[in-house]
């Protein structure tokens, strides 16, 4: 009985440090082009603190104890110290208020909406791709589901979010019209469109995905192995096909955080979510470096962190990869 | 707006690798053949006439009924909030407008937006991405894919923020309506980088074709060598995948606008229009409902055409 | 087959939903008001009828700061009015006429030059601390010579405090101040202890200020929710709802679900899209409160085109304010063109408000609009949806006189940079704002250069305004009256900007206003027990 290769020591372990190393290095260049991109907006964050309130005094003073009339070099370096440490000072705008604060406030919806939206993709998207591939009348199934697909596809997930809120909010009554609620209960409630609006995006690429993967499954030499040796269907369909259609869905998730957050900002914008988009937003319209600056980097971090857990991930579960030379 | 893994990727790689298993297992091929017993590209084919027919019909209605109807986009002749009724099938919205000329001329502004955008990112991504794949230099590969990397990366959105926001979103461009420029030089310069990704992995498998070598041998110049030969497929591969990728992005225009970094008012634009219309969701639902059937109905008609020119090019590979 | 047939029944259903939604006629949109109707019909009840113990005000901006002097948004403001009492205090029921506050008597010399105040006996703070005559002296001289004052245009005719006696403030002036009682009575004179002095830089003293007003901050960390209860220590009559939280809800319609739930009683700026729901809910009275402000279209008179007078009375006489007002205010707003709104003295109601193209056209001739111009009109969404709504119409009403509008909705920071300092913009349509009805007040922050508003941001500058505003300044009685309406003259001559209404405020409450209500100062006033 060979055991089984350490997943450290092979060459998928170097594959993986690699991408660790790219990783850092596209957060570098993330965390520059941030930085600079927002020195470029015309303004003076301090003014618009101080709104009508900004004498040329009150400027000046509130530049000094933001840190604002340091040179250039300087106010990145500082950045750049924070950023492993996820410390990004105040916000600008809000006294005392700690741009971690705001971003893990703001992280905390975002993430449960992306979550919430991924879990419903998933739920949906698996069997409706499974049935597709498999079905015995497969070809009229699987037209019916991928025109289902194509028409999910077709909408973007705002408008999908305004058509359900009219639905079933306005003329049903049956979610709130938007914002967040105060407690787990009513967090769900408030959840729930959100979430349905979001993974309408996501849907048509699991279908595909996984009616891709079940199909090649379905054709593989083991598979007709096992049919002829008479192992039950149901084991096959379990043992076999299953976890090989759901595979490549690690790395599609993966691969789409970055979009889902991008989807995430509009849902918010339409739901009133306390989100991360919105906070971004927000700070973008008052020129709030530090929060834009905590945003970005965190978004970033997110997509990072998703493609090389779904890159770990796969390793781990698939023992192809591990012995791959 | 394709992002990473869009519609794309997923469907990319196992379609990809299919051609070269086909060829080479003969007994997939003849399960491949086998499980699509209507022959795929009898059904692309109606699936190209009816997406590319309904996208037609789309821009024809947008052109001619802002210029026919009787009621001008932007003219506030009749009392706000009207429903639907014989003089204004869409209604009326807040400021007395007639919603279905303003739909159809948002619908001239984000097709031709959508069309523009994909248009120009596709020609520049795939023209880059060829290149690179291409090129004897060893060290472009890395650096441009890095960079490319790293722009996919990031969440599309909240770099065209910023990116709109230096811009800024008031500046109008001669016959543009203001924040259009904007709009346009932040996709474009976010969207190309897909094409790249997937023309460098197209042309990469066919730089090492028969004819390619030839041409070499030739003396043919590189340059030549992609404009000739490679980009053409290349592009007419990547054809299904760039009107997915104008569904997206007119997507992402809609949101813009929505979020108010987008087209300004009063110009008409869908996402502009719903904005407005959500105050109004109770009181006056048809404000919503014009806009988004008709952004639904197109959106599908490019889907649907999609679908079937990803039908056709892999019925095309065998 | 099917693949035709999917995508096509899918789009059948779409088109059946849609035909379904636009089923329900609804003709509540169409409803505006033709009766000269300032809020909800008379008859109308509240679900709230007795004063409750508890009561929840949502406002749409937030606090920053409880500083009388740094206090101006309208939640400060509203939170200031109620902790917080000063020499004089408008209560409910009164409008904006004061009434005694901490002061129990006052006297002026013959010269109108010096006020001796006389505070009421065993006054206290909110601590239990005593209040007397030198906190009341170190406030007010710390409004005078602070430079961060928001309130300094109005310190300005201050000299100095003092306090000769625990009991008694003698506050001299440079020139003669007859609105003093009124400007006394806002919220950017609440007293406090003089010990609050000693350290200014303690920005969290402000987050729990010590106060003398009917009620006391409890608990506000600087976020979105306030506390404040019945003060044990002062000195009037107890107002009838023992606690008072403030909350901020930036989103409309989470603002008016939650009105609608009860869990919330009263919402500020809510916008008007909103009235047919309120009118239909039982339960919700509201009304649209005239304040002491304008909307109005800034226009840059430095720049062209603007910098011609007869383009500026073109764009005036070619806005169709009765439009503007059923669209953006649903007919409840107050139209006006003058320098004046209708809350004030010196509003004069014969002036014309109604559309004059032909008057436009005419104008334009002769001026470099004449075969038409283009302008870019600028107004900040955040400020309410009748920002953009307003732009509109206007875009439209000067397309009529060949003025081609180009529209640009800006962000804070560009709102700052350009129309707030009076530069690198054409036209905007903006607000200002007062608290009481100053006459003379309005001139400093709206008829100068350089005043806070800088003249309706127009750098509008009449050397024939000086003299007017300090003869309203010192006089009383029918000389004051006579130089406000002069104003009034200069600016139709002038015209340095567009006024289109008289500035409003939108609330609604589930309680009735018996003992809650909201004043023409912006503010909410609470009913006393007898």
């Amino acid at each position: 009985m060979n055991r089984r290769p350490s997943v450290l020591a092979g060459p998928a372990a170097r594959d993986l440090a690699r991408k660790v190393a790219q990783a850092v290095s596209v957060m570098l260049l993330v965390s520059i082009t941030v930085f600079f991109a927002m020195r470029l907006i015309p303004g003076n964050p301090a003014k618009d603190v101080l709104g009508n309130k900004a004498t040329p005094v009150a400027v000046a003073a509130l530049d000094q104890r933001l840190g604002l009339d340091r040179p250039l070099i300087a106010q990145f370096w500082s950045f750049l110290k924070g950023v492993p440490t996820l410390s990004f000072g105040n916000s600008l705008v809000e006294e005392g208020v700690s741009v971690r604060h705001i971003i893990f406030d703001g992280l905390g919806v975002t993430a449960l909406v992306v979550t919430a939206s991924t879990a419903m993709s998933l739920v949906v998207g698996v069997p409706l791709g499974l049935w597709a591939a498999l079905a015995r009348r497969q070809q009229v199934v699987s037209h019916s589901v991928q025109s289902v697909a194509v028409v999910l596809l077709a909408a973007p997930p705002f408008l999908i979010g305004l058509l359900l809120i009219f639905a079933f909010s306005v003329k049903l009554g049956l979610f709130p019209v938007g914002g967040w609620g105060k407690g787990l209960g009513s967090d769900l409630s408030h959840l729930a469109l959100p979430a349905v609006a979001l993974s309408g995006y996501l849907i048509p690429l699991v279908i595909r995905t996984v009616r891709q993967a079940a199909l090649d499954a379905s054709r593989e030499l083991y598979v007709e192995a096992s049919i002829a040796r008479g192992i039950s269907s149901r084991s096959i369909m379990y043992k076999q096909i299953l976890p090989n259609s759901l595979l490549p869905l690690i790395t599609l998730i993966g691969l789409n955080v970055g979009t889902l957050i991008s989807g995430a900002i509009v849902i918010e914008a339409i739901f009133a979510l306390p989100g991360l988009g919105t906070a971004l937003y927000q700070a973008v319209n008052a020129l709030n470096y530090t929060v834009i600056e905590g945003c970005a980097i965190i978004a970033a971090f997110s997509v990072v962190i998703a493609n090389l857990s779904a890159d770990a991930l796969y390793i781990l579960v698939d023992p192809r990869v591990r012995r791959q030379a | 707006m394709m992002a990473q893994g869009g519609p794309l990727e997923p469907a990319v790689a196992p379609l990809m690798e299919a051609a070269p298993i086909a060829v080479s297992a003969g007994r997939n091929r003849v399960a491949w053949l086998v499980s699509h017993r209507f022959s795929r590209r009898w059904g692309a084919s109606r699936a190209i006439l009816f997406g590319g027919g309904g996208l037609a019909a789309m821009c024809l209605l947008c052109i001619a009924v802002p210029l026919l109807w009787a009621y001008k986009p932007d003219a506030m002749s009749a009392l706000a909030l009207q429903g639907p009724s014989s003089a204004h099938p869409f209604g009326t919205d807040e400021l007395g407008r007639d919603v279905m000329a303003r739909a159809f001329d948002a619908g001239r502004l984000d097709i031709s937006v959508a069309l523009f955008v994909v248009a120009v990112s596709s020609i520049v991504g795939t023209a880059i991405g060829s290149g690179v794949a291409l090129t004897a230099q060893r060290w472009i590969d890395p650096v441009v894919m890095r960079l490319v990397d790293a722009l996919i990366a990031f969440p599309y959105l909240v770099i065209l923020l910023l990116l709109v926001t230096v811009i800024g979103p008031g500046r109008h461009l001669g016959f543009l309506p203001s924040g259009l420029p904007a709009i346009l030089i932040s996709f474009v310069c976010l969207d190309w980088t897909f094409y790249s990704r997937l023309a460098r992995g197209q042309a990469m498998s066919l730089r090492d074709r028969e004819y390619v070598l030839a041409a070499r041998l030739a003396g043919f110049s590189n340059t030549r060598i992609l404009v000739r030969h490679i980009i053409p497929i290349v592009f007419r591969q990547i054809l299904a995948y760039a009107v997915l990728d104008a569904i997206v992005t007119m997507g992402a225009l809609a949101s813009f606008s929505f979020l108010g970094v987008g087209v300004q008012p009063p110009t008409a634009e869908w996402g502009n229009m719903m904005f407005d219309a959500q105050s109004y969701i109770s009181t006056a639902p048809w404000m919503l409902i014009g806009p988004a059937v008709l952004l639904a109905v197109t959106g599908l008609s490019l889907s649907v055409l999609a679908d079937g020119l990803l039908a056709k090019g892999a019925g095309d590979r065998r | 087959m099917i693949r035709k047939l999917g995508p096509l029944s899918l789009l059948t259903l779409t088109v059946c939903v849609a035909l379904a939604a636009c089923g329900s006629n609804s003709t509540q949109g169409s409803v505006t008001n033709k009766g000269g109707l300032t809020g909800s019909a008379p008859s109308k009840k509240a679900a709230i009828l007795k004063a409750p113990a508890h009561l929840t005000v949502a406002f749409v901006g937030g606090m920053s700061s409880l500083d009388p002097d740094l206090a101006v948004d309208v939640q400060e403001i509203n939170a200031e009015g109620l902790i917080g009492e000063g020499l004089y205090e408008f209560r409910y029921g009164t409008a904006s006429t004061p009434g005694p506050g901490l002061a129990e008597s006052a006297s002026v010399s013959a010269d109108q030059l010096s006020w001796t105040f006389k505070l009421r006996p065993h006054l206290e703070f909110s601590n239990g601390a005593p209040l007397t005559a030198s906190d009341v002296a170190a406030t007010l001289n710390r409004d005078i010579t602070n430079k961060a004052n928001i309130w300094a245009d109005f310190t300005a005719p201050m000299k100095s405090a003092s306090a000769p006696n625990p009991t008694t403030v003698v506050l001299s002036l440079r020139q003669p101040y007859p609105n003093i009682k009124t400007i006394l009575a806002e919220s950017g004179f609440a007293i406090l202890p003089a010990s609050a002095y000693k350290n200014p830089s303690s920005s969290a003293y402000w987050d729990h200020p010590t106060s003398a007003g009917p009620y006391e901050m409890q608990s506000w960390t600087g976020g979105n929710t306030a506390v404040m209860v019945a003060n044990p220590h002062y000195w009037g009559p107890k107002p009838v709802i023992h606690t008072v939280t403030f909350t901020t809800i930036a989103d409309s319609s989470t603002a008016e679900a939650e009105l609608q739930t009860g869990e919330i009683d009263m919402a500020e700026d809510l916008p008007m899209s909103t009235e047919p729901q309120l009118e239909a809910e039982k339960g919700i009275i509201w009304k649209l409160q005239q304040t002491y402000g304008v909307y109005g279209f800034a226009l840059n008179d430095h720049t062209a085109p603007f910098n011609n007078v007869d383009v500026r009375k073109a764009v005036s006489e070619a806005l169709d304010r009765q439009a503007m007002n059923n669209l953006l205010w649903r007919g409840y707003a107050k139209p006006i063109s003058g320098f004046w709104p209708t809350t004030m003295t010196g509003y004069d109601p014969s002036l014309p408000v109604k559309q004059n193209l032909t008057q436009a056209r005419a104008l334009l001739k002769g001026t470099p609009c004449a075969h038409g111009c283009k302008v870019t009109l600028t107004y900040d969404p955040s400020n309410g949806p009748w920002a953009e709504l307003g732009s509109e119409v206007a875009a439209n009403d000067l397309s009529s006189i060949g003025i081609h509008a180009n529209l640009v909705g800006v962000g804070d920071t560009t709102w700052n940079n350009t129309v707030l300092s009076g530069t690198h913009y054409q036209m905007a349509f903006t607000y200002i704002y007062d608290f009481a009805n100053i006459p003379n007040g309005m001139l400093e922050y709206d008829a100068l250069p350089d005043s806070y508003f800088k003249a309706f941001y127009s750098n509008w500058d009449n050397t024939a305004l000086y003299r007017l505003i300090n003869k309203a300044d010192e006089s009383d009685g029918a000389p004051e009256l006579s130089a406000i309406r002069e104003v009034g003259t200069l600016f139709e001559q002038d015209q340095p900007f567009v006024t289109v209404a008289t500035w409003n405020d939108m609330w609604a409450q589930r309680v009735s206003n018996k003992f809650i209500d909201a004043e023409p100062t912006d503010q909410v006033e609470i009913a006393r027990e007898p």
